[in-house]
């Protein structure tokens, strides 16, 4: 918005608000008996500085005014004909609107307009022209020289990667240094999501009721991708695979539909529904073509490459649920479902140069079926004993075919990962994943009277899974559960409870290439316990306190390399007092701790070192609110404000040992002694918010609200921290081959003030 | 297999006494049933408008006051429908003048304030309409267990906050501070902006799906946004074909995209390879004694994702998912 805009906006809506003559007129010709629950909300709003994460899911990104606009309106009348709308954010790229119409108990009907926008960075960049197109395209000039003065030859592999290392490499990376410095152009990651949608409610008979309703859905923008381009053929140390972070455009489209045909009885209820989702993608790939220079001699630079973006795919659902009443105190219910998810987009060719082979097959023809069941049945034999069991089965039944596909490791070279320059050795089979998962869940609850009861369950989980590529076929897992509920007095609750269970797998079998010791996370042996407990105090029906603490603890018992263990602590402190009917305040402390342990060695046989780490992480976050709220001060004031503390720390802590290895054949020759690590930096974010508003109630129909909004956030991530003109600057005035996106570490501080007029009718 | 033959032996004896109690009707003294039973005759809509006009213009306005709908409270009992009869109720109040009468004692079913009757009573006069549809998984739900009233978190006579978007999560909250808390964090759904709501993704009605989701399974609940990554895929991820929570969380995390760790450190809980001279591509990633800092590309940026496509990848030439 221009600024001459800006301020017009500004000035009218101002005007507006200030000289309610019109609406008061309108007034004088309705009064009511109680206050009508129809609001409409307008007014004007100013963002004192750009911050684009702050307005990531508002659309508050910019300085400047913005309108507020929100409304909410419902009749009713004798017929029960009735209309509702409500509206929310309707000035900003946040809005939502709905109405719904209809004669209640008989037809009800509504339409949908919402949109979400997901404003992720703008501090990003890249050299290419035309970020947010399917074919990426460096500028004019963008090139870099060929190899000067003789070239080893590349027999001579020591003599080759000399002269890289320091004749050719200096140069080329001098010349990236200024096309970057002279070309880098920011672009912003940005999504927006905007849904219609309808949908309709018919009571067909007295108990029946049929209800559909359908939605389109787009999601467009630039977000980002991994682009890797694949290494230089030359064996030194720059044979890494080069890559870039891409912007990726998005231009999606998911259509849905859902219908539901339900019998609502006294005793016995069902519903059998469709669930439809088609999900398009208007782009099929993402080419670009290299920014990062080829370092190989003999080899082109600007090498272009393809990847493939999320496939068109679809998933019906067919479902029957049941609910029936045994009897007054038992209770049945029951789920069947058939779920197809289909996926046949066109296959990209293996390689930008289609003649490295032909494809088995032209699209995957994929197809899955989900088939689920469930079995719950809960009873109450005695008054003071409830038991429930239920049976859940879930199967994935993948007919996708397998089929043989040659693999080329990416655009820039054509081989496999060895570096092979015949891809036809290196085929690879796909193998669709299928499982069978069974879980039995029983629990009984024993009140032994009003102050006291006590729950003990019992879960079985017993998975299933099926592809060759497995190295756990089957796992079980036997969790034992209890809570206890305690009110030693009419103003306590105490509950204590607990959980231990344990996961066992059949035989582990190593993938190749992987580590023998290592097992996988999710699927290895694991024995987790967890206790909490929560006290909460209501002295008086005002005043409510309620404290939660929880530890959880995974023990991965037969994990040597991965993941070894986690801990997970929790606490809430929570204080809800009601001090007046018309003064309410609250506060909360919450407090989250992650820890894990993963373990992982690298045994250099040339080197004739073997190395063992561990990387102890510890994410830390606490969040403080308060708040507080005063209605009808003086009949005509209400009054709030809302502040929320947040900081989280994560922190991973290295540690490792050496040992020597014979540089021959890698037995080991010494002890392992603890070596110096370098150690990351802390990532960090605070986030400070504070909300304050006041209502003036200027007459029965016209309230004036003023609301201010201070937040300020920083982060700090070493991740994003610390990139030169997008690379990773290296010692020996060498890079790193790869290309970020140069975002910047978020930080702002911002001042959101608003003025409104909200008029009831 | 002897512990699974004793495990059986235990899932059998208690299914056994399931179904045995399931076809008893237990004689259980109903304490609905008695506290209608207390409150004596109905009296009609227009004793209560005596007191309680305000309730009553308000409740007219909104869905259970409509009359015509034949499902509603206010076609049949109107006020008594829900409250009990009135009868005793006003006689207690006629004796005891402005004191409080005791709302219990009198056979009143009251919903609010100090002397509010038993949540079941409570809970057994909604569920006598609301057990279809949406609720039909109420019985054994979280909440039901835990006794949470519907008048918990719904009011009758005036626009209930959880029933309007924009103050839904205010409502959640109330329970469930620390969700509110990790909204706060560095990523998130727009869940405090309000455009992501609880009940988009959970039913707190109780559901056919895990945590009281709407959807029969995680992923499926996550692909109802996200429908891009439901595939299937040539080459599948496995663990995210399976279970999307084994790296995200789902209301806030300190770590971007809402992983559940930082990048690298979550993919190396599965991953280790090692090559044929006993180096690995990932083992290598965190030996940062290691001075060589060209392996920085795996821990920045988007680390391990700055080059793998880690939802899986449809290109045939992409089983590593670098394409």
């Amino acid at each position: 918005m221009s600024k001459k805009n800006t301020k017009t906006l500004l000035a009218t809506l101002i005007s507006m608000i200030l000289t309610p003559g019109a609406i008061q007129a309108a007034e004088a010709t309705g009064v009511q008996a109680e206050p009508s629950v129809n609001e409409v909300e307008i007014g004007v709003g100013y963002i004192e500085n750009d911050a684009y994460r702050f307005g990531r899911y508002n659309g508050m990104t910019d300085e400047g005014a913005y309108i507020i606009g929100n409304i909410k309106a419902q009749s009713y009348d004798e017929n029960a004909d009735f209309w509702k709308l409500r509206g929310t954010n309707l000035g900003l790229d946040s809005r939502y609107l709905r109405f719904d119409a209809g004669t209640q108990g008989s037809q009800q009907f509504f339409i949908e307009y919402d949109k979400t926008p997901d404003y992720e960075n703008d501090t990003a960049t890249t050299p290419f022209i035309n970020p947010g197109s399917t074919n990426l395209l460096l500028p004019e000039g963008y090139d870099f020289s060929s190899a000067p003065g003789t070239i080893p030859d590349p027999s001579d592999e020591k003599k080759l990667a000399a002269y890289v290392t320091k004749t050719y490499a200096p140069i080329l990376n001098e010349e990236l240094d200024a096309l970057l410095d002279a070309h880098l152009l920011p672009f912003d990651q940005k999504t927006e999501r905007e849904r219609v949608g309808i949908g309709a409610k018919l009571h067909l008979k007295s108990r029946w009721q049929f209800s559909g309703s359908m939605s389109h859905e787009t999601l467009q923008g630039t977000d980002w991708i991994g682009g890797a381009m694949g290494p230089s053929t030359v064996d030194n140390i720059f044979k890494w695979t080069n890559g870039a972070l891409l912007p990726e455009p998005i231009d999606y489209e998911t259509d849905k539909l859902d219908a539901a045909l339900t019998y609502h009885g006294k005793e016995t209820q069902f519903e059998v529904a469709y669930k439809g989702s088609l999900f398009y993608n208007n782009n099929t790939s993402l080419s670009w073509t290299d920014p990062v220079p080829n370092y190989d001699p003999y080899g082109e630079h600007l090498r272009s490459g393809r990847i493939s973006l999320e496939p068109d795919n679809q998933m019906h659902q067919l479902s029957a649920v049941l609910g029936h009443m045994l009897s007054p105190t038992s209770r049945l219910t029951a789920l069947g479902s058939v779920s197809m998810l289909t996926q046949d987009q066109k296959f990209l060719p293996y390689s930008v140069d289609e003649t490295v082979d032909s494809l088995p097959q032209d699209s995957l023809d994929g197809e899955v079926f989900l088939y689920r069941g469930q079995l719950k049945l809960t009873t109450r034999p005695m008054r003071k004993l409830r038991l429930s069991a239920q049976y859940n089965y879930d199967e994935r039944d993948n007919k996708t075919s397998s089929n043989s596909y040659t693999y080329t490791l990416a655009d820039g070279v054509l081989g496999d990962a060895t570096g092979e320059a015949d891809p036809s050795i290196n085929p690879r089979i796909n193998d669709p994943l299928s499982y069978q998962k069974q879980k039995v869940d029983l629990t009984a609850n024993y009140r032994f009277n009003s102050k006291m009861s006590l729950r003990g369950g019992y879960q079985y989980n017993h998975d299933k899974r099926d592809h060759d590529d497995d190295q756990v076929k089957t796992t079980r897992e036997h969790k034992v559960s209890a809570k206890f509920k305690v009110k030693p007095v009419s103003q306590l609750n105490l509950d204590l409870y607990g959980e231990t269970g344990k996961r066992k797998g059949s035989t582990y079998y190593t993938r190749a290439h992987e580590h023998p010791d290592l097992r996988v996370a999710y699927l290895a042996d694991l024995d987790r316990d967890k206790v909490g407990a929560s006290i909460n105090y209501m002295p008086t029906h005002r005043l409510n306190l309620g404290l939660t603490a929880e530890y959880l603890k995974d023990d991965y018992t037969d994990s040597e390399i991965g993941l070894t263990e986690s801990k997970q602590r929790s606490g809430l402190v929570n204080l809800n007092y009601q001090i007046t009917d018309s003064i309410n305040a609250h506060t909360f402390y919450n407090y989250e701790e992650f820890e894990s342990n993963n373990a992982n060695e690298n045994r250099e046989v040339e080197k004739g070192t073997y190395d063992r780490w561990e990387a102890d992480l510890k994410d830390r976050s606490s969040s403080f609110g308060l708040g507080f709220s005063i209605d009808g001060l003086a009949n005509k004031w209400d009054a709030g404000v809302d502040w929320v503390y947040t900081r989280s720390v994560g922190n991973i802590e290295m540690t490792g040992t050496q040992a020597p290895i014979d540089k021959i054949t890698g037995v080991l020759l010494g002890d392992f002694v603890p070596v110096e690590t370098q150690q990351f930096s802390d990532v960090k974010t605070d986030l400070n918010s504070v909300e304050l508003w006041t209502r003036y109630q200027y007459s029965d129909s016209i309230a004036y609200k003023l609301s201010y909004w201070y937040e300020h956030y920083s982060t700090q991530d070493w991740a994003v921290d610390g990139t030169v003109n997008n690379y990773l600057p290296l010692e020996n005035n060498t890079i790193d081959q790869y290309l970020f996106l140069g975002e910047d570490a978020l930080d702002y501080t911002q001042h959101v003030v608003g003025l409104s007029v909200n008029v009831r009718f | 297999m002897r512990s699974s033959q004793h495990i059986y032996k235990y899932l059998f004896t208690f299914l056994l006494l399931l179904l045995q109690s399931a076809t008893i009707t237990a004689a259980e003294p109903n304490s609905l049933e008695a506290l209608i039973e207390a409150g004596g005759k109905y009296v009609g809509t227009q004793a209560c408008r005596q007191c309680h006009e305000s309730q009553h213009s308000q409740i007219i306005r909104e869905s259970h006051g409509q009359a015509s709908d034949a499902r509603t409270p206010f076609a049949k009992n109107s006020c008594e429908s829900c409250h009990g009869p009135g009868e005793k109720h006003i006689i207690l109040f006629a004796a005891a003048g402005d004191k409080d009468p005791a709302t219990i004692e009198s056979g009143l079913i009251s919903y609010a304030g100090a002397k509010a009757s038993p949540v079941e009573a409570q809970n057994t006069v909604c569920m006598e309409c609301h057990q279809g549809g949406s609720m039909m998984q109420w019985h054994d739900s979280l909440h039901e267990i835990e006794e949470v009233p519907c008048t918990g978190c719904h009011t009758m006579h005036k626009p209930s906050k959880v029933m309007d978007r924009e103050t839904e999560a205010e409502v959640c909250y109330t329970c469930h501070n620390d969700i509110r808390a990790q909204t706060y964090q560095k990523s998130t759904h727009a869940i405090r902006e309000g455009k992501v709501v609880c009940s988009d993704c959970h039913n707190s009605h109780g559901s056919n799906g895990p945590a009281m989701l709407e959807q029969l399974s995680l992923n499926d609940n996550c692909y109802e946004c996200h429908a891009e990554k439901r595939g299937p895929y040539l080459w599948e991820h496995y663990p995210v074909t399976e279970d999307c929570s084994l790296c995200h969380r789902s209301h806030g995390s300190m770590h971007n995209f809402l992983l559940k760790k930082q990048g690298t450190q979550l993919c190396q809980q599965c991953h280790a390879q090692i090559g044929p001279d006993g180096t690995g591509h990932i083992r290598t990633f965190y030996d940062a004694w290691d001075k060589d800092p060209k392996r920085g590309r795996s821990f920045l940026g988007r680390n391990c994702a700055n080059c793998h496509k880690v939802h899986g990848s449809n290109h045939p030439s992409g089983p590593n998912l670098l394409r």
